[in-house]
């Protein structure tokens, strides 16, 4: 790099324990080649800029499909890096965005924080413009980002390589891209926003929030589209439950109930009360049931508001049966349990991070029951179903 | 996979053993008397399947006095309540049936020897399904044997006493009571 006849010579590396190479160390000669005009360049002499401090690995990102580095440092170039809004994205501007982004994501991650470095040695008046977004306006569009949340904008799909990425903090939401469409992702504390938008040459296209569809954190975590690998749900809800051999009609009463979302199951926990009467010619009947169950199910996102979750679980029960009778019938308690196996169905509610659901089991309660007729106690194995609807929210 | 399901049920099973058993809504209560028995005729034809064991409780207000020592109501009798009963086994042949609650109220008479204590009589009769809780009219027949005009029979030797309150041991009813 020594050996180059340029006034100005930019290296950047993007590779691990590349910050040896600012402490004067390694580095490669390779060709050199010319750069369309060195009447634009204030300066001369050499900068470096490298992916990471000496001792770091310089990390890549599946989601970005590219190094954190490179990534944040082209997002700088595309104007997101332009802090003073002169349309003009100079080289300090273009180093201060890649480090802040890339020591911002990968702050996270297994590998631990990187650091990218800055070394130079330059002469002259004025800063080194390296883009001006603004200028390429006959086939390039210009797009804002919404604040309160950092995007990533995609191509290719959601799926496809990250051409840009916007900090939640960012001052500066502006990137000039080429024309076509583009997927966008936003990432807010406790929600996602996806969208697509098109950008036209030319253009100068401000997103709204609103215009992109909200997805909840249970869909994130599925997706894997969260830095959180859980998400907590609490809930309360009203149910009903068929009529086991205990009591003459339905249970109804109500449950709080808390869920972890994780990868892609959803582990619940509820417990409950319901209540049913019963009345012979002698005896009126008072049941109550006391439980707390458990279920593991598998969950599959339909759409962004929509899923459906299926799973088997267990619930302990605790029944306690009360007589009203003018003769002599005392109070019976007893636990007992059951095997389910249940259906949900959770609707994700616009703009909040509540959720309603509506879920329906198969149940296979056993029980001690005492024979009508000898007065024997024996275990009785029942089915029955149960309906419940929820309102929650996700933490 | 069936080693677990096992393992579930028997789990399951054994939380089910714990406490006291759960009964059925066909449940009265726990039995405050067991009589066995069985129901004929005294001329020897069948009695009919329709009947039902029942008790029935002598409702007319007053005192019961015991002339000479002997249990007669004083005053005519003009209603019982009458209360069905639980039975096992085949009515009318051998049968056990249950008496699941109390006399009701209006059965329940002031001995005139000891006041405050009260007491209510009943008999076993047999009567048809249908029958109403109530028979009003006069039940004493003109030779002045206990008649119920719905009954079809009647135990004859046997006479249900109920006394709502525990007796102290060496009280005259107590006396009475296991006499």
């Amino acid at each position: 790099m020594r050996g180059s006849a340029a006034t100005f010579r930019l290296l950047l590396v993007d590779a691990c324990q590349a910050g040896v190479l600012t402490r004067k160390k390694g580095g490669r000669i390779v060709p050199p080649f010319a750069l369309p005009s060195d009447d634009e360049l204030a300066g001369k002499g050499v900068a470096l800029l490298t992916a990471s401090a000496a001792d770091e690995d310089a990390q890549e990102s599946d989601e970005l499909g590219a190094s954190f580095f490179t990534h944040a440092l082209l997002s700088g170039l595309l104007g997101a890096a332009d802090a003073n809004r002169d349309e003009n994205v100079v080289l300090e501007e273009a180093y201060h965005y890649a480090y802040a982004s890339t020591l911002r994501n990968t702050s996270r991650t297994v590998g631990g924080t990187q650091h990218p470095a800055f070394s130079y040695e330059l002469r002259g008046q004025g800063q080194i413009v390296l883009t001006r977004p603004a200028q390429a306006r006959a086939h390039r569009g210009m797009l804002e980002l919404p604040r309160g949340a950092a995007y990533l904008v995609f191509p290719d799909g959601p799926n496809g390589g990250v051409v840009a990425e916007v900090g939640v903090e960012a001052p500066v939401r502006t990137l000039s891209l080429p024309a076509g469409k583009y997927f966008l992702r936003g990432r807010a504390p406790d929600h996602l926003l996806e969208g697509v938008v098109a950008l036209a040459a030319g253009q100068m296209q401000h997103v709204q929030s609103s215009s992109l569809a909200r997805v909840e954190y249970a869909h994130l975590v599925r997706k894997g589209a969260s830095v959180r690998s859980f998400v907590h749900d609490v809930e309360l809800g009203a149910r009903e439950r068929g009529a086991l051999p205990n009591a003459e009609q339905p249970c109804w009463g109500g449950f709080a109930g808390y869920a972890l979302n994780v990868r892609h199951a959803v582990i619940r926990a509820r417990t409950g009360i319901c209540a049913s009467r019963g009345e012979n010619d002698v005896v009126r009947t008072s049941l109550r049931e006391y439980d707390f169950g458990m279920r593991a199910a598998y969950a599959w996102d339909l759409t962004s508001w929509l899923s459906v979750e299926a799973g088997p679980g267990l619930t302990l029960s605790w029944w306690k049966q009360q007589f009203t009778t003018r003769g002599r019938a005392p109070p019976r308690s007893s636990l007992g349990g059951a095997g389910e196996l249940a259906l949900s169905i959770v609707l994700e509610l616009p703009r909040s991070s509540l959720y309603a659901s509506i879920d329906a089991a198969a149940q296979l309660y056993v029980l001690g029951m005492e024979d009508d007729v000898t007065k024997q106690s024996q275990l009785r194995a029942e089915w029955c179903q149960r309906g419940s609807i929820a309102l929650g929210q996700h933490f | 996979m069936r080693r677990t399901g096992s393992f579930l049920g028997m789990g399951l099973g054994l939380l089910a053993g714990c406490g006291d058993a759960q009964v059925s809504p066909n449940y009265r209560g726990e039995p405050l008397l067991k009589i066995q028995g069985t129901v004929t005729r005294t001329d020897g034809s069948p009695v009919e399947e329709s009947l039902v064991p029942a008790i029935a409780w002598w409702q007319e207000k007053g005192a019961i006095t015991p002339p000479g020592g002997a249990w007669e109501p004083s005053q005519d009798l003009s209603s019982w309540a009458l209360h069905d009963v639980g039975v096992l086994g085949h009515f009318p042949a051998e049968f056990t049936m249950s008496v699941y609650e109390p006399p009701p109220n209006g059965s329940y008479h002031e001995l005139a020897f000891e006041p405050g204590v009260e007491f209510a009589v009943g008999y076993i009769v047999a009567v048809p399904a249908d029958h109403p809780s109530e028979t009003p009219g006069d039940v004493r027949s003109p030779s002045g044997s206990i008649e119920l005009p719905l009954a079809q029979g009647v135990a004859q030797n046997y006479v249900v006493a109920y006394v709502p309150e525990e007796q102290p041991e060496g009280s005259i009813l107590s006396g009475l009571l296991n006499g």
